[in-house]
């Protein structure tokens, strides 16, 4: 793809360090052009911190650094005034000049429904279960999914999503080429195929810190609705809600155990007014998209084939909740050896799961 | 005048003769001593003169010329002070000579004349009896010792001076006692901790049941407080009983170490090591200029075991490979090779995660999935590979300890072990292996067939649980173990699928 002057000048700019969405709207509004910035740099610093001005004077004058790096990638940037920059991101207080797409670009540009799915790393089988199954129920009628590609929540969202045969968005802290955590590697080769990688940051920056808050703004900037799954009350995802609000977004939360430490985020927005979220359907009326799959109540868990009598104990057990090998060996009534070996052919069977911990679940 | 006396010396678990020759010539008074000699043997002089002069006896005042042949290995320790001193008596005519020429002396001496116990008596007496000894002068303490040596005389004077007495025939000195061997295992065995005591935790102990009966490794991850220290001690208590040569093995390397202790100053139970995480390579597995034995050789035919796994240092965790494979270890120090045995069970235990309550229900683990890796990662795999079995150990609520009613007792356990391994032994008795945790791929693939029921099974569990493909053998020794421990000739699919549970390192969930 060629880029014309002007958006070779605000890839350069942007890449500076210490440069964000608003300092170049101020240095825009002063000099009128990027390609003035470029041009003149002494003459810029008079819109600009002292510390942001000198970086700009002593930036490396190539100008095809950042194409040069997309292009090894097959990235693409998208601009602010192009014409399909999502319409609801740049309605946002700061939106991002540029954005540098990993993948299928149509996925970005298009014009479909978005919902946010955020939550913390640190999570619980629960909130890594709901994200999957929520994410592959609005994926399923059309809505696209869009996540932060960290660990925790953020995988599972992605990974429900293309499961329930829908498409994408990954918006990462760090450049569109680099595999941030490495164990998503292969999830972000689908998310690629499927979908797109997405970051305000040029190709090799690698995920400081500092990165995140930014990149939470865009995945709110992005959606219709945000759907906070798990988390604790001071987390990442809680400051992704922030903007949400900020930005009159619909917010939604998952409910959780009164008891659970990672459900403390959600529990707070659905006190202060947020949307419990029970199914998929609820977040599919909150952006205003019908379901497009069959009602499916609930799924089915039973149907895989007739039980013996001792594993129907075993079941009836766990039904109660999980347990570990103790409690479960001591509620059915059989010694280790049998139990053990009950054990592996019904988690063979897809019947009970094996967690960690020597505990067991249905 | 020259005397000579019988005694003997030890490189590693080798005994050898050592002839004590003493020479008393004319000249300037002096006391050399030559035959390469450490420094303990250096002072013995000092010793063996205060020891004379108390116990009213004469030292000479003329040249006197230790030899210890054969002069080209070098002696250490203490043990040559009674031989020298009763030699000296012998060259000075205060005692006969010629009833000391049957004779092996060794032990220390104190400076009032009693006799000092000293280390590496059963090797050496082993050795002394093969080659053709039969009558032995020791220090009372290291009588217990020689007591399961059969066909030895054992004396056991207080001091220099009840010796002379004896060797001049004025007082009669009784032959030290055999003991029996049945008896003190007897006693010895009720001190070990009895699985009765773990309230709960009915998997691992069905487990270390396994491991017992098989002879297989094991390593449990479990949060901290869960049991783990307290189930592997119970471990010595359900192993098949110490065999008299499997007690003399291990009674031989204590005595060397020092480590003997305790008033029968014979082991008779199977020692059970637990080394800190900090100790270095060369304490885990022998070292030291004098090339002493380390915890995997004191372990012999026992149970090392490693608290903390991930704590180790990788120099000594990987230092334990050979051990674990050959079931002996080599220690080369410049002045010596040394080959001592060291057949153990290894039990492990660690953490899921490094702040332990990774999969607990009551609290929540802070670790990353980094974290955990990194710390999983301090094990390496071939190590892991040596480990046939690993299993997660819950925590057991306390209310829980009150509530449940003691489990089985150490010695019903024992006797199902027993009943496998017999059946072991004689599976394996043209091979010379003697359980099933030995096999290597060939045994596997000829002890251990599978149904066609079975071999779906296994297909199945490794492509849904995840499970690595090196795993493949473990399993079906483990499965072995389980259908020797039913009873049962071929492996059946029930035992498959239980031997399938305890592989919980390989779960994807890590």
């Amino acid at each position: 793809m060629d880029y014309g002057r002007e958006q070779l000048c605000t890839m350069w700019l942007m890449a500076v360090e210490g440069i964000g969405p608003r300092l170049y709207r101020r240095v825009m509004e002063g000099m009128g052009s990027a390609q003035a910035v470029y041009s003149k740099p002494a003459a810029a610093a008079s819109f600009l911190p002292a510390k942001a001005a000198h970086a700009v004077a002593q930036a490396d004058k190539n100008l095809d650094a950042v194409p040069e790096g997309l292009y090894r990638c097959g990235a693409h940037a998208v601009f602010l005034e192009d014409k399909g920059y999502p319409a609801l991101l740049s309605g946002i207080f700061d939106p991002p000049p540029v954005l540098y797409i990993r993948g299928r670009i149509q996925a970005f540009m298009q014009d479909v429904p978005r919902v946010a799915m955020v939550g913390a790393r640190i999570c619980t089988r629960y909130g890594r279960e709901a994200a999957h199954l929520l994410a592959s129920g609005v994926a399923a009628s059309g809505v696209q999914v869009v996540s932060g590609g960290a660990r925790g929540i953020d995988s599972n969202a992605h990974q429900g999503a293309l499961d329930g045969g829908g498409s994408t968005l990954a918006v990462l802290g760090c450049g569109v080429d680099v595999v941030y955590p490495p164990e998503n590697a292969a999830l972000f080769e689908k998310i690629i195929a499927n979908g797109a990688l997405v970051s305000e940051y040029a190709p090799g920056i690698p995920p400081l810190r500092e990165h995140f808050p930014g990149r939470n703004r865009v995945i709110s900037g992005l959606c219709g609705a945000v759907v906070m799954v798990e988390g604790r009350y001071k987390s990442g995802a809680m400051i992704t809600v922030g903007y949400a609000m900020d930005e009159g977004r619909e917010v939604l939360a998952v409910p959780g155990m009164i008891t659970s430490l990672y459900s403390e985020g959600p529990h707070e927005l659905i006190a202060n007014g947020a949307v419990p979220v029970f199914k998929a359907e609820d977040i599919l009326d909150a952006v205003g998209v019908q379901s497009k799959t069959k009602q499916e109540p609930v799924p089915q868990q039973m149907a895989f084939r007739e039980l013996t009598e001792a594993e129907k104990s075993v079941v009836t057990a766990l039904q109660q909740g999980d347990m570990s090998h103790d409690e479960l060996s001591a509620a059915v009534g059989f010694p280790p050896n049998r139990l053990n070996s009950l054990l592996t052919t019904m988690a063979l069977d897809g019947i009970i799961k094996q967690l960690p911990g020597n505990r067991y679940g249905i | 005048m020259l005397a000579r006396i019988a005694s003997f010396g030890l490189t590693g678990l080798e005994g050898y003769p050592v002839e004590v020759q003493v020479d008393i010539s004319g000249g300037l008074p002096a006391f050399e001593t030559v035959g390469l000699p450490d420094a303990a043997v250096k002072e013995s002089r000092e010793r063996v003169r205060s020891a004379i002069k108390n116990t009213g006896l004469q030292f000479p005042t003329q040249r006197i010329t230790v030899n210890l042949a054969p002069a080209h290995v070098k002696k250490e320790g203490p043990i040559y002070d009674l031989p020298i001193a009763a030699g000296l008596l012998a060259a000075t005519g205060q005692v006969p000579g010629d009833v000391l020429q049957n004779m092996l002396l060794l032990g220390e001496l104190s400076l009032d004349g009693r006799l000092m116990p000293i280390m590496g008596v059963l090797p050496m007496l082993i050795a002394a009896r093969k080659q053709g000894a039969c009558r032995v002068v020791l220090p009372p303490d290291n009588a217990q010792e020689a007591a399961f040596v059969s066909g030895l005389d054992v004396y056991t004077p207080q001091d220099l001076g009840q010796l002379a007495k004896w060797l001049r025939g004025e007082i009669h000195l009784e032959k030290a006692a055999q003991s029996d061997w049945e008896q003190l295992r007897l006693q010895q065995s009720q001190a070990l901790s009895d699985l009765a005591m773990v309230r709960g935790q009915e998997n691992a102990k069905r487990a270390l049941e396994i491991a017992a009966a098989g002879g297989h490794n094991l390593l449990m991850i479990g949060p901290p407080g869960s049991g783990k220290t307290l189930l592997a001690r119970c471990l010595p208590s359900i192993l098949p009983d110490l065999t008299f040569d499997e007690a003399m093995e291990v009674t031989q390397i204590h005595s060397v170490a020092g480590t003997l202790g305790g008033e029968s100053g014979f082991i008779t139970t199977r020692p059970f090591r637990s080394p800190h995480h900090t100790v270095s390579a060369p304490a885990l597995t022998g070292g030291g200029p004098k090339a002493r034995p380390g915890e995997v050789s004191l372990a012999h035919n026992g149970v090392l075991f490693l608290d903390e796994l991930p704590e180790f240092g990788r120099d000594g965790l990987e230092a334990l490979r050979q051990p674990l494979e050959d079931g002996f270890v080599t220690v080369s120090r410049v002045q010596m090779t040394v080959r001592y045995p060291a057949r153990f069970m290894l039990v492990a235990a660690m953490n899921p995660c490094p702040c332990g309550q990774f999969g607990s229900r009551d609290q929540a683990c802070r670790c990353t999935p980094p974290q955990i890796r990194r710390y999983l990662g301090r094990v390496s795999g071939p190590l892991l590979d040596r480990i046939d079995l690993q299993i997660e150990v819950e925590a057991v609520p306390v209310e829980k300890l009150e509530d449940t009613a003691p489990g089985e007792s150490s010695a019903t356990v024992r006797q199902r072990v027993n009943r496998a391994r017999q059946l072991q032994l004689a599976r394996y008795r043209e091979s010379g292996l003697y359980c099933n945790a030995q096999l290597d791929s060939r045994g596997v693939m000829a002890h251990c067939r599978v149904t066609s029921a079975g071999q779906n099974l296994l297909r199945r569990a490794f492509s849904q649980l995840g499970l690595s493909a090196r795993t493949y053998h473990r399993i079906l020794k483990v499965a072995r173990t389980i259908a020797d421990l039913a009873g049962e000739k071929d492996i059946q699919t029930e035992h498959l699928a239980e031997a399938i549970q305890y592989r919980s390192l390989d779960r994807k969930y890590w």
